[in-house]
C-alpha cells in the first residue's frame, strides 16, 4: 500500500488504535490515572447491596488525586495544593474505616453524608480516625447511611456504642435531614462481612448487557481518552483565561465564584444561613426530630451528640458574611439545642471569628469542609465526650 | 447506545470494525458479523426489545416468499394485507396504545388505561423506521419490483443493519440487494465513509448539540419570552433538528460505507426549498418517498381527479405527522403540512401563472416550515400558545445573562448553520475527491470530534424517539 492510499484510509487504523489503547487502559491502568477523585472508585453505586453499604467492602485506594467537586462546573484547573496523595480504606462491611475496627470494639458511631465520609479527605484526616488515633475514642464512620440503618444494623444491636454522633452542615441538621431521623422499629439487618473485595465483587457488581446504561457509564467514567481530553481542554482554557474571566464566560448556574477569595460556592441558596429560611416552624421541627432521636437511642443506652457545622456561604460568601448573629439560624439553633438538653458541640462562634481572621475551613473549589474543620470537630468532640464521661453519663 | 456515545465510538464500532475487516472478503461471514453486532446494538436499548424486532422480521421473510410463490392475485393481495396489518398492528400497539387509550378515556369518561393490557406499553426504539422498511420489502415483492431473497442471512443483514436500524434512512431492499451478496471495500469507499462519518459527527456534536444548549436556555425563560426571543427559539430549533438529523444520517451513511454499503442521502438543502412541496422533496427524502410510494400512490395519487388528489395529499401528510409520534402536536403538524401541500397544489391546478422570485419563495417556505416546527417541538398546547402569541407581540426586550452566554458560545454554530443551510448543500460532501489534504483534514477533525464528544454532554438524536 502506498502512502497516499494509507493517508486516505488513515481514520480506520487511528480509530482502531484509539480503541486498543482505551481497552488496555480500562483493563490495566490503575484507577488513579483516569479518575479525579478516589470517591469515584470506591463508591458502591452499582453493587446490588448498594442500598445498604456505601462503599466497596475490603477495598483500599491509594493514589494521587485532586479535590474540587465544583471544578466540573467551573472549568477551572485545580490548585496544585489540592493534588494530594489520597488513601481511602473501606472495612469488611463497606464503611470507611480501617479493616478490623469494628471487631476491636467502638465507643462512638458517626453519622453523616459525604462531609463525614470525607469525599475529599485522605483517611488520616477523617474525624473518626482523629478521634480513634489521637483521642483514643474508637469511632466508627457510618457515612453515608442514615441513622435508621444503624438502628436496624445487627452489629450495633448486639453491641451498641456509647455515643452516636450526628455531623452535618447546618442546613442538614436544622432541616431534619435523613441523617438524624430514626423510627423505633424491630427490623434487623445483617450487614455481611466480606473476607475480600474480590469475593464481594463477584457476588455483587452488576456489569451486564442487561443493564447497558450502567455498563456504558461505568466504562465511560474510567475512560482514559475522556480523562485526558478533558484535561487538555481544561489546561488550554486555563492557559488562555484566568479564573475570573472563565467564571464570567461560563457563568455556571450551579456555582458562584468569588474572585477576591478565589472560592467557589455551590448554588449559594443551598448555603443560606438566615433564620428566615427555617422560621420558628422549621426550628420546632428540627428540635423535635433531634429529641425524638435522642429518646429512641437512649432506649439502647446510647447518647446522641449533634454537630452542626456552619455552611461555606455562612462563613465566606459576600451575601451572608455580614448578616447579624441574631438573624442567622445556626447560633440560634445551638441555643435551642442547649435549652432542650440535646448534647451538641458549638462551632459557630469560633469558626466565624477565625474565618474573619482569614482561616480557611472549606476547600476553595469544593462544597466540603477541609481537614482544619475535621481537626476542630474532633478536638471539640473529644472534650465533649470527656465532659460527659466525667458527668457520669455512662451506660 | 447512540453513535456519539463513548461506548459506541471507542468500543463497539472499533471492535466491530476489527472483526469485520478480518472476514469482509468472505461475504456470508461478514454478514454474520453484521447481524451479530446489529443484535447487540439493538439489545443495548433493552433486551426486551429483541423479540419485537426478531419475530416480525422472520415472519416477513416467509411472507415475502409466500407472496412471490402464490399465483392468484386475490390470494396474494389477501396475504399482503394480512402481513401489513400485522406489522402496522404491532406499531400501533407499541406506539399508539397510550395515546389512543388516554384520548378514548377522556371521550368516554371511563378510564380504560387501568386494564393491564394497556399498561406499561413502551415502544421499542426505532419501531417506526423498522416497520416501514419491512413493509416496503413485502409490498415491493407484491408489486414484482423485486424478487424475494431466498438467502435468509442476506435478508437478516438487510433488515437488521445497525447503521440505519433506529432512525433510518429507510433503505429499500432493491437499493442494497446486490451489495448484500457482493460488495467491495476499497480505499475510495473507506475515504467516502470517513467523509460522511466525520461531517455527521461535526454536525451533530458541534452544531446540533451546541444549539441544544441555547434552545434549553431559551425554553427556560419562555414565560418571559418576547418577539426576538421566540423568533430566535424558533430558528434555533429549526437548525437543530436539521443538523441533528442530517448528522445522524451522514453518520449512518458513513458507517454503512465502511461495511461496503451505499445508503441513500436523506437530505438535499431542505431550507433552500421554494415551496412546502419542494421541502418534502428535500427533507427526510427516504421517508417522504416511502409515503409517496406506499401510501399516496396506493390511495390513488393524482390519478383520480383533483379533489381526490387533494384528499390523498392531505391524508398522506396527516399520517406522516402521526408516524412521528403519538401526540396531538404531530397530528396537527402533519395536518398543517397537508393543508399547505393542498394549497400549493391548488395554485398549480388553477394554472396561476405568476412566478414569484426565488428568494421570496424561499423566504415563504422557510418561514412556514419554521412556524410549523414550533408545533412539532412542543407537545404542550400551552407552550405553543405562548410562543405564537409572543411572535405576534412585537415587544423587544433584552435577553437574560444565561441566554446571552449561550448565544455567545453558540454564535459559531449558528454561523455555520446559516451558511450551510442557505448557501451549501449535501452534494458538496459527495463531491469531495479523495485527496491527501482532504484526508488529513478529516483525520484531524476525527481526532478532535471524538475527544470533544467524550467531554461534552450527550444529547440524544431527536429522531431516535420516532
Amino acid at each position: 500500500m502506498n502512502l497516499k492510499k494509507f493517508i486516505l484510509i488513515s481514520i480506520i487504523p487511528l480509530w482502531i488504535f484509539i480503541a486498543l489503547i482505551e481497552i488496555a487502559a480500562l483493563l490495566f491502568l490503575p484507577a488513579q490515572y483516569t479518575v479525579r477523585r478516589a470517591w469515584e472508585v470506591v463508591t458502591n453505586y452499582d453493587g446490588k447491596d448498594g442500598y445498604r453499604i456505601p462503599f466497596k467492602p475490603n477495598y483500599s485506594f491509594v493514589g494521587v488525586v485532586r479535590g474540587g467537586d465544583l471544578l466540573n462546573w467551573t472549568r477551572f484547573k485545580y490548585h496544585p495544593e489540592d493534588l494530594n496523595k489520597h488513601v481511602f480504606t473501606v472495612d469488611e462491611y463497606g464503611f470507611r474505616n480501617s479493616i478490623g475496627l469494628f471487631k476491636k470494639g467502638v465507643e462512638a458511631v458517626m453519622m453523616g453524608n459525604s462531609y463525614v465520609g470525607g469525599s475529599q479527605e485522605t483517611q488520616d484526616n477523617l474525624i473518626t480516625e482523629i478521634l480513634t488515633t489521637k483521642y483514643n475514642i474508637p469511632s466508627y464512620n457510618y457515612a453515608l447511611k442514615p441513622l435508621q440503618f444503624f438502628w436496624e444494623d445487627t452489629r450495633f444491636i448486639r453491641s451498641p456504642p456509647k455515643y452516636v454522633i450526628v455531623v452535618g452542615v447546618e442546613s442538614e441538621i436544622i432541616g431534619s435531614n435523613w441523617i438524624e431521623t430514626v423510627v423505633e422499629s424491630s427490623a434487623k439487618y445483617d450487614v455481611k462481612e466480606w473476607s475480600t473485595y474480590e469475593e464481594w465483587r463477584r457476588a455483587n457488581e452488576v456489569i451486564a448487557w442487561s443493564n447497558f446504561v450502567l455498563l456504558s457509564n461505568k466504562l465511560k467514567s474510567r475512560s482514559a481518552m475522556r480523562f485526558y481530553s478533558n484535561k487538555v481542554y481544561i489546561d488550554i482554557l486555563n492557559t488562555l483565561f484566568n479564573r475570573k474571566t472563565l467564571a464570567e464566560m461560563y457563568k455556571p448556574p450551579q456555582v458562584k465564584y468569588d474572585s477576591d477569595l478565589d472560592m467557589s460556592f455551590f448554588t449559594i441558596e443551598n448555603d443560606n444561613p438566615k433564620f428566615e429560611v427555617y422560621g420558628v416552624k422549621g426550628f420546632i421541627s428540627g428540635i423535635t426530630t433531634l429529641k425524638n432521636t435522642q429518646e429512641v437511642l437512649a432506649k439502647r443506652g446510647i447518647t446522641l451528640i449533634v454537630v452542626a457545622v456552619p455552611s461555606k456561604g455562612n462563613l465566606y460568601s459576600k451575601e451572608y458574611k455580614n448578616i447579624k448573629r441574631e438573624d442567622k439560624a445556626l447560633p440560634r439553633f445551638e441555643t435551642e439545642m442547649e435549652k432542650n438538653g440535646i448534647e451538641h458541640v458549638k462551632l459557630y462562634d469560633s469558626m466565624y471569628a477565625n474565618s474573619l481572621k482569614g482561616k480557611i475551613y472549606f476547600f476553595k473549589d469544593d462544597t466540603h469542609w477541609n481537614s482544619e474543620t475535621n481537626i476542630l470537630i474532633a478536638q471539640l468532640l473529644a472534650s465533649k465526650i470527656k465532659l460527659l464521661e466525667k458527668q457520669g453519663n455512662l451506660r | 447506545m447512540i453513535f456519539t456515545d463513548y461506548f459506541f465510538l471507542v468500543l463497539f464500532f472499533p471492535v466491530f470494525l476489527i472483526t469485520y475487516l478480518l472476514v469482509y472478503k468472505t461475504i456470508p461471514l461478514a454478514n454474520i458479523i453484521i447481524v451479530l453486532f446489529s443484535l447487540l446494538f439493538y439489545a443495548s436499548f433493552g433486551l426486551e426489545n429483541l423479540p419485537i424486532l426478531l419475530v416480525p422480521l422472520v415472519l416477513d421473510f416467509f411472507v415475502g416468499l409466500i407472496i412471490f410463490k402464490i399465483k392468484r392475485k386475490s390470494i396474494k393481495k389477501y396475504v399482503l394485507i394480512t402481513a401489513i396489518f400485522f406489522n402496522l398492528g404491532l406499531l400501533a400497539y407499541y406506539k399508539y396504545t397510550g395515546f389512543f387509550i388516554n384520548n378514548l378515556s377522556l371521550f368516554l369518561f371511563w378510564d380504560i388505561s387501568q386494564y393491564k393490557i394497556f399498561q406499561n406499553v413502551v415502544a421499542p426504539i426505532g419501531i417506526s423506521f423498522i416497520t416501514f422498511q419491512r413493509i416496503s420489502y413485502i409490498v415491493d415483492i407484491y408489486r414484482t419490483k423485486i424478487e424475494p431473497t431466498r438467502n435468509f442471512l442476506n435478508y437478516f443483514t438487510y433488515a437488521s443493519l445497525f447503521p440505519h436500524l433506529i432512525s433510518g434512512p429507510i433503505v429499500r431492499f432493491s437499493q442494497i440487494k446486490d451489495q448484500l451478496s457482493q460488495r467491495t471495500l476499497n480505499t475510495n469507499k473507506i475515504f467516502d465513509g470517513s467523509k460522511y462519518f466525520v461531517f455527521g459527527m461535526l454536525f451533530k456534536v458541534l452544531i446540533a448539540n451546541q444549539l441544544f444548549i441555547l434552545e434549553e436556555a431559551l425554553i427556560k425563560d419562555m414565560m418571559n419570552s418576547n418577539f426576538i426571543q421566540s423568533f430566535l427559539l424558533m430558528l434555533i430549533f429549526s437548525f437543530r433538528i436539521y443538523f441533528d438529523f442530517l448528522g445522524y444520517s451522514f453518520i449512518a451513511v458513513g458507517l454503512a460505507k465502511y461495511m461496503g454499503f451505499d445508503f441513500p442521502i436523506n437530505f438535499n438543502a431542505p431550507y433552500q426549498a421554494t415551496s412546502i412541496t419542494d421541502f418534502w422533496r428535500r427533507w427526510n427524502i427516504t421517508l417522504s418517498t416511502w409515503l409517496r410510494d406506499y401510501l399516496y400512490v396506493p390511495l390513488g395519487g393524482n390519478r383520480k381527479g383533483k379533489i381526490r388528489t387533494y384528499i390523498n395529499l392531505f391524508f398522506t401528510m396527516l399520517l406522516g405527522g402521526l408516524w412521528h409520534g403519538a401526540s396531538w402536536n404531530f397530528i396537527i403538524w402533519g395536518f398543517m403540512h397537508g393543508t399547505f401541500l393542498v394549497m400549493e397544489r391548488f395554485f398549480i391546478d388553477t394554472k396561476f401563472k405568476y412566478v414569484f422570485p426565488a428568494i421570496l419563495s424561499r423566504i415563504y417556505s422557510f418561514i412556514i416550515i419554521n412556524l410549523l416546527w414550533i408545533i412539532f417541538r412542543f407537545p404542550n398546547n400551552q407552550d405553543i400558545q405562548i410562543l405564537f402569541s409572543s411572535l405576534l407581540n412585537f415587544k423587544v426586550e433584552s435577553f437574560n445573562s444565561e441566554i446571552i452566554n449561550a448565544l455567545c458560545f453558540s454564535a459559531p454554530a449558528i454561523g455555520v448553520a446559516i451558511i450551510w443551510s442557505f448557501f451549501l448543500n449535501e452534494n458538496m460532501i459527495k463531491d469531495l475527491k479523495p485527496r491527501v489534504p482532504v484526508a488529513v483534514g478529516l483525520l484531524i477533525a476525527f481526532l478532535f470530534i471524538i475527544a470533544y464528544s467524550l467531554i461534552r454532554k450527550d444529547v440524544p438524536f431527536i429522531y431516535f424517539q420516532f
